[in-house]
């Protein structure tokens, strides 16, 4: 579903992503672990056609995000970082706005709205405008705007942040339907039980260079993934 | 830490000429370009105002009208310091995005609330010293100065950005409490700074003084005994003590009155919180829209969000019907003869300028990638193209404009009796050309965007963008109303026809780049 090849980002003199290579499969859940500032925002960024790259390729799906980044757009999910969204919307407006660029039927926004604002308990919010929303709330908006249109490549940037141990948990649950359902998802993250736990392949990048990827098994073992990845953090230093 | 703070505004302020690079502050050249810029609006607004006072000298030295260069600098120098800071104060101080930051700081409030209010006074100043230091130097010049005079004069300089500032910080004050309670915030503060400004237009006009401004001969003796003016100019003109203790008096105590009251309410004012009633959702399904009407819709909930965007950006459809309803009023008598000459046929000429002018002032397009700033990324991830999210902005801007000089032609057609044919190319010709300073201004907010604002007027008033589609706007409404007017005296139909053709032949051409390369750098910003 993703294909990254000599993925090479700078900025200036500093190489932020330096010549990576990853392969992300229809059903694989890839965790992408790394220290701050290891590059793992710019590689997510220009997979999602954020940022332009200086070396290598991406493909979305057997596309080229350089030479067709609109369709690669049309099947990708992005959630950043930091969810900042359209303060002078209301909640509902921000969804109908991203369902009406993807093309989502009426139908179907309406049942992918009721269904994930249920679940994330944000229903009764949504005609509040997101300027009145906490962090939370605007995390949980920005997956929903992410799921809104049914996906098949999740790209998703510190996705736990801010959320509730329970709105944690259904999202979790939702990652993996969505990867039994022939989706993929890559998804950065410094919580490293949850990736531990959910995730079946992971990749790990230390100042620009992946020094490690793979299944789970293959990466940690026996060990638990914290100590294999601070013993890679410590080899590598 | 007020020096520290203070320093950190005008960082900001300065930061206008950061475009947008990562992390990126403003080039050495950006600043020259800026300096080199305000340098010039502060010399050609000098030079205005010194030839001006140069003509009044002339008019009244030994006469007992000598106080009339001192009443219009009085007069003009609290009306653009009042001007400036009714739409800056409550950005500044109220709305700027670093509040919260500064206040978990270990910093006392009253310094922060200071550091704006200094930061404001110090752009004040410079604003006042275009009109009041060439009257200074021409009173000085052609009437002369008797010690006190000239004392109180000084002083009287330093007390106008006082009197100003302490009414603007009122006016925002009282907006920001009454929008602190309820709902619909940006209506009410439009609709209250909207009434401020046309109260402070409708004094303007009243108040302002009658006469042949290029003679000198501007009769400024309404304004000897008023209240505020008049003691401003016989303090400065006679050295009369008690003009002078009454004008600083009425500088000083609402100033201070202004602090205290200000003081103590900044806190409150700018960490309540906002909506006290729960809008309910009610579950229904929307109706799918295309990509375009899509982002065209969000451009336009953006604009109508904001107070402060519509009042700044759409500043000149307020003007363009007001101009347009006056010269219907007085317009008839105008033109009906100039100097025995029949000039009726300018008038569709003159009508045009009017709208061209009005156009140029409209700036929607300009700020409105600036004010995407931290959303920018939203529609960069989503699949649109950029030239999409572009011409939606255009397209919204047009949605803006477009009646209201729909609306302004017709009335001028009607109440200049303009023929039929004339009255449509009028309508056509305005249209086309506020089309191009869509376009345009669309063009120079891509150009040269201003990212990292702390409070959005920034976006919306500063940076290269918005002054040169203001003044690159103006200068091209003026050119496109001079080849009107020109080619009228052959036909106005040939002149109406000549300036759409080239506005659209501009506007098909800004097309391409935003279609070409102008997506490209859209999809590009803020990296």
């Amino acid at each position: 579903m993703i294909d990254i090849r000599n993925l090479t980002k700078t900025y200036g003199d500093k190489k932020a992503v330096d010549d990576l290579t990853l392969h992300i499969e229809k059903g694989e859940m890839y965790a992408f672990i790394g220290h701050n500032g290891a590059g793992k925002t710019t590689t997510i960024k220009s997979i999602c056609g954020l940022l332009d790259f200086d070396g290598g390729e991406i493909f979305v799906d057997g596309v080229s995000i350089k030479d067709d980044p609109i369709a690669c757009k049309r099947k990708i999910a992005y959630l950043p970082d930091n969810p900042d969204l359209y303060d002078f919307m209301s909640g509902i407006k921000y969804l109908n706005f991203i369902a009406n660029v993807f093309g989502v039927s009426r139908e179907d926004r309406f049942a992918r709205i009721k269904k994930y604002g249920d679940m994330f308990e944000i229903t009764k919010d949504l005609a509040e405008p997101i300027s009145s929303y906490s962090h939370g709330m605007k995390q949980k908006l920005a997956i929903i705007s992410a799921l809104i249109h049914d996906p098949k490549v999740l790209i998703m940037d510190e996705p736990f942040v801010g959320l509730d141990p329970k709105a944690t948990f259904l999202l979790k649950e939702e990652m993996k339907q969505i990867c039994e359902g022939g989706g993929a998802i890559f998804f950065s993250t410094h919580v490293l039980d949850v990736a531990e736990k959910i995730c079946n392949k992971i990749a790990i990048i230390k100042d620009g260079k992946l020094i490690r990827s793979g299944s789970m098994e293959e990466i940690k073992g026996d060990e638990s993934l914290e100590s294999v990845f601070l013993e890679l953090e410590d080899i590598n230093a | 830490m007020l020096k520290l703070l203070l320093k950190t505004r005008f960082d900001m302020f300065f930061g206008s000429v950061s475009q947008g690079k990562r992390k990126k502050t403003a080039s050495p050249l950006g600043k020259v370009m800026l300096i080199l810029l305000f340098a010039f609006l502060a010399i050609y607004f000098t030079a205005v105002m010194t030839i001006l006072f140069v003509g009044i000298g002339r008019e009244t030295a030994g006469t007992d009208a000598e106080y009339s260069i001192f009443a219009l600098a009085v007069l003009v120098s609290i009306g653009i310091t009042l001007f400036d800071s009714i739409f800056t104060v409550k950005t500044q101080i109220y709305e700027s995005k670093d509040n919260e930051l500064l206040l978990s700081l270990p910093i006392e409030p009253k310094y922060i609330f200071i550091s704006r209010l200094l930061f404001l006074f110090i752009v004040n100043y410079l604003l006042e010293a275009v009109v009041m230091l060439p009257a200074m130097v021409i009173y000085g010049i052609f009437i002369g100065y008797n010690v006190m005079g000239f004392v109180y004069s000084v002083v009287i300089f330093l007390a106008i950005p006082l009197l100003s500032l302490s009414l603007s910080s009122f006016i925002a004050w009282i907006v920001s409490v009454i929008a602190s309670k309820i709902k619909n915030k940006t209506l009410v503060t439009t609709v209250l700074f909207a009434g401020a400004f046309g109260a402070y237009m409708y004094l303007i006009s009243v108040m302002g003084p009658s006469g042949d401004m290029e003679e000198g001969a501007i009769d400024m003796s309404r304004f000897k005994d008023m209240f505020l003016i008049g003691w401003g100019a016989k303090a400065m003109t006679y050295g009369d003590t008690l003009s002078f203790v009454l004008f600083i008096a009425a500088c000083i105590i609402p100033a201070i009155l202004a602090y205290v009251i200000l003081n103590k309410t900044f806190i409150k004012l700018i960490t309540v919180s906002r909506g006290t009633v729960k809008t309910k959702y009610k579950e229904k399904a929307e109706k799918a829209e295309g990509v375009f009407i899509a982002l065209i819709k969000k451009e336009l909930k953006r604009f109508v969000s904001s107070s402060m965007y519509m009042i700044n950006s759409g500043m000149g459809i307020v003007m363009m019907v007001v101009f347009t309803v006056m010269l219907c009023v007085t317009g008839n008598e105008m033109f009906a003869e100039i100097d025995g000459v029949d000039v009726s046929f300018l008038i569709p000429a003159i009508c045009f300028a009017l709208l061209a002018l009005g156009s140029s002032m409209i700036l929607i397009s300009t700020p409105s990638i600036s004010l995407e700033d931290r959303n920018l990324w939203i529609v960069q991830s989503l699949p649109v193209r950029g030239a999409h999210a572009l011409l939606a902005k255009v397209s919204s801007h047009m949605i803006i404009s477009t009646p209201f000089i729909i609306i302004c032609s017709l009335i001028l057609s009607i109440g200049f009796k303009i023929s039929v044919i004339n009255s449509i190319l009028l309508l056509v010709s305005s249209v086309v050309t506020s089309a191009f300073f869509a376009y345009f201004g669309m063009l120079l907010g891509l150009l040269f965007p201003k990212f990292d604002w702390q409070n959005e007027n920034v976006a919306v008033k500063q940076g290269f963008a918005i002054f040169g589609s203001m003044f690159g706007g103006m200068v091209w409404a003026l050119l496109m109303s001079g080849i009107v007017v020109i080619l009228s005296f052959i036909s106005f139909i040939i002149g109406a026809i000549a300036v759409t053709l080239l506005n659209a032949g501009m506007c098909v051409a800004i097309h391409m780049y935003f279609l070409k390369k102008g997506e490209k750098r859209f999809a590009l910003l803020k990296q």
